[in-house]
């Protein structure tokens, strides 16, 4: 039973480093480094940031990816900036950010990924209060 | 070759003079060195949780202390203790054999590979700890972090923050190297402390022993699948638990033992959760079979201040045996706990029935043991045939193993029974690891009965050759009695030293 598992290592070796799991591997590495300085490029140091994504797990990840340069926040209310991540492919990207009424600045930072950014604080100054055309009570501050 | 680098300077070359003291020339003195920097990097990182600074400032003077103590404790009472060793040639084969065992695994690291937890928990973590004290406390307490596991001990992430303040935050798959690196560390040291079963053997049982320390090295990744190599601590607390087992439960008492035994349980508790509850009922063994109690039925006098103060001090005694060498992890468990943070397996929602996540964990669990009957029967049979072998040599009673693996297993059955995680997800993500030291510790024990085996198998045809009046063609074979299982030297004077049964 020993030498089984010895061999079973030996053969577990040699299938990760096989061609195939390899380049799988590098273009996930890849990505989540690309996504890393991205971060870093996109908003200033120490910036609190709401991160989204229509895969809760992505957006989990980016959160994850921005320590220590920015503070990620669980309400959107408390951040100064916005970070969308997407698949670069994904058909439903703008229906999403639509429904979350965002207008961002969309860069292609990663060859497979679509991070887009919003600086909040500006959004918030310039922002027209959705009710007051129509007579409405003004939101509070801080929606958008 | 980075991350080999820091292992080697920034974990290796500070636990260097405490693991000779504590090793000397035992083969795992090597492999010690690196896992002894990465305790005292956890200790730092507590220190930078709980009072302030950074990890590399506090880095220096725990790295500096625990050196001052050991060069201490090396001039005043060290050189007195006479410790039993393998020959440094039997040392240095047992090292290499480990080493090549060990490259196979590790060209796997030619693939950039990151596991789910690694990045979400141990990368998030090393990252917090390397931005220093306000990041690391704001981070572990940020609502969005709560399911990155903010109250884990901080042994792996420390090594990776260590890394990162050596070459930057560039490079994230340091961390992953790291914690292989250090896992093959504490696989070393588990291989190592199979070879020290033939210590005192013939040299045909210690070539046999070499290489079976070798194969626990590769076994300990088979056990484990994709999870060693992609970052997971399972492996690192589960070779660290397994190694502070059979150096402390298994090999005959000694200081030695005791010592290395100690680390490799504070090393364990300071890696995960798990590592914790298993290294404490660990020690507890430990603290048993080395202070055991013994219970009289004979008539007593009177209890005199004599004798109430003797019993106080060897419950004090026992106490300091438990608590010095747990100490690491119960301070990284009290500090999660003054912090307010918790994980997310125990929860307000009402779990569901008892009985049927109990028959949920051990169908999951079965799958995972089929080493459990194989290792029962050769214990059995290494029982029956070579006790009184076993008795001679000093070895520990199986009893004591078998105790401490089912008493680890019950409490990862206890916390799946009552957790509040959905039973089949939880059980469909965790229990192919936290089984992962059930498996290690019974292969290794196996390995331990192997090398007992081939002693005894030898020693036999010793004794027959010897009977037919023959001159045995090697030397080495018929050596002389001190080099067969011979009595341990007592190892403490102040011990009782009884034969264990």
């Amino acid at each position: 039973m020993l030498a089984k598992q010895v061999n079973a290592e030996v053969h577990l070796a040699k299938w990760y480093t096989s061609p195939g799991w390899t380049s799988e591997f590098t273009r996930y590495y890849q990505l989540e480094e690309c996504e890393y300085h991205a971060i870093r490029s996109a908003v200033p140091e120490g910036a609190a940031i709401y991160v989204a994504s229509p895969d809760h797990a992505r957006a989990q990840r980016l959160a994850e990816l921005s320590i220590p340069w920015a503070v990620p926040q669980q309400n959107v209310n408390h951040a100064d900036w916005a970070l969308v991540v997407s698949d670069a492919n994904v058909a439903d990207y703008r229906h999403y950010l639509h429904h979350r009424r965002y207008s961002y600045m969309t860069y292609r930072y990663c060859p497979d990924a679509l991070l887009s950014v919003k600086n909040l604080v500006q959004a918030r100054q310039f922002a027209v209060p959705t009710g007051a055309r129509h007579g409405r009570k003004p939101p509070r501050v801080g929606h958008l | 070759m980075k991350p080999a680098v820091v292992l080697i300077v920034g974990l290796g070359v500070p636990g260097l003079l405490p693991a000779l003291v504590a090793a000397r020339r035992s083969p795992a003195f090597i492999f010690l060195a690196p896992l002894i920097g990465a305790a005292m990097a956890a200790i730092a990182a507590e220190l930078e949780l709980g009072v302030g600074g950074t990890l590399t400032h506090w880095y220096v003077i725990v790295a500096v202390t625990v050196n001052v103590i050991a060069a201490v404790w090396w001039l005043v009472l060290g050189r007195r203790v006479k410790w039993t060793s393998l020959p440094w040639y039997w040392s240095l084969a047992t090292v290499v054999v480990e080493f090549v065992a060990l490259v196979i695994p590790l060209t796997a690291l030619r693939v950039p590979v990151i596991g789910r937890d690694p990045n979400s928990i141990w990368l998030t973590h090393a990252m917090l700890i390397a931005g220093g004290h306000n990041t690391l406390v704001a981070g572990l307490k940020n609502p969005v972090y709560a399911f990155d596991n903010p109250d884990y001990p901080p042994l792996v992430p420390a090594a990776s923050a260590l890394a990162f303040a050596f070459d930057g935050l560039g490079d994230l798959h340091l961390s992953v190297d790291m914690t292989v690196l250090l896992t093959c560390c504490a696989l070393g040291v588990l291989g190592a402390a199979v070879a020290m079963a033939a210590q005192k053997s013939r040299h045909v049982t210690r070539a046999g022993a070499v290489v079976a320390a070798g194969a626990i090295c590769l076994v300990g990744f088979a056990v484990s699948g994709k999870f060693a190599i992609s970052g997971y601590t399972d492996l690192l607390w589960a070779a660290a638990a397994a190694a502070a087992v059979i150096l402390g439960l298994v090999l005959p008492r000694g200081p030695q033992n005791l010592c290395l035994a100690w680390i490799c349980a504070a090393a364990a508790s300071l890696t995960k959760n798990e590592g914790l509850t298993t290294a404490l009922i660990i020690l507890v063994l430990i603290t048993f079979r080395y202070l055991p109690v013994r219970i009289s039925w004979r008539h007593r006098a009177r209890p005199n201040l004599r004798s109430v103060g003797r019993f106080a001090l060897t419950w004090l005694q026992r106490a300091a045996f438990l608590i010095v060498p747990a100490l690491p992890g119960l301070a990284s468990a009290w500090l999660a706990r003054r912090i307010g943070l918790q994980n997310a397996f125990f929860g307000t929602v009402a779990p569901s029935a008892l009985s049927g996540r109990a028959s949920a964990t051990l169908t999951a669990m079965e799958p995972y043991l089929k080493v459990l009957p194989l290792a029962a029967a050769v214990t059995l049979a290494g029982c029956l045939a070579m006790n009184a072998d076993r008795r001679r040599a000093g070895f520990g009673n199986p009893v004591w193993l078998w105790a401490g693996w089912a008493l680890s297993l019950g409490a990862i059955f206890a916390t799946y029974v009552y957790g509040t995680l959905k039973i089949s997800l939880w059980l469909a993500n965790s229990v192919d690891r936290t089984t992962i030291f059930a498996q290690l510790l019974l292969y290794a024990y196996i390995a331990f009965w192997l090398v007992l085996g081939l002693e005894g198998a030898l020693a036999g045809r010793t004794r027959t050759v010897a009977e037919a009046g023959a001159t045995p063609a090697d030397p080495g074979l018929a050596g002389p009695p001190e080099q067969g299982l011979a009595a341990p030297e007592p190892a403490f004077t102040s011990m009782p030293l009884s034969e264990e049964g």
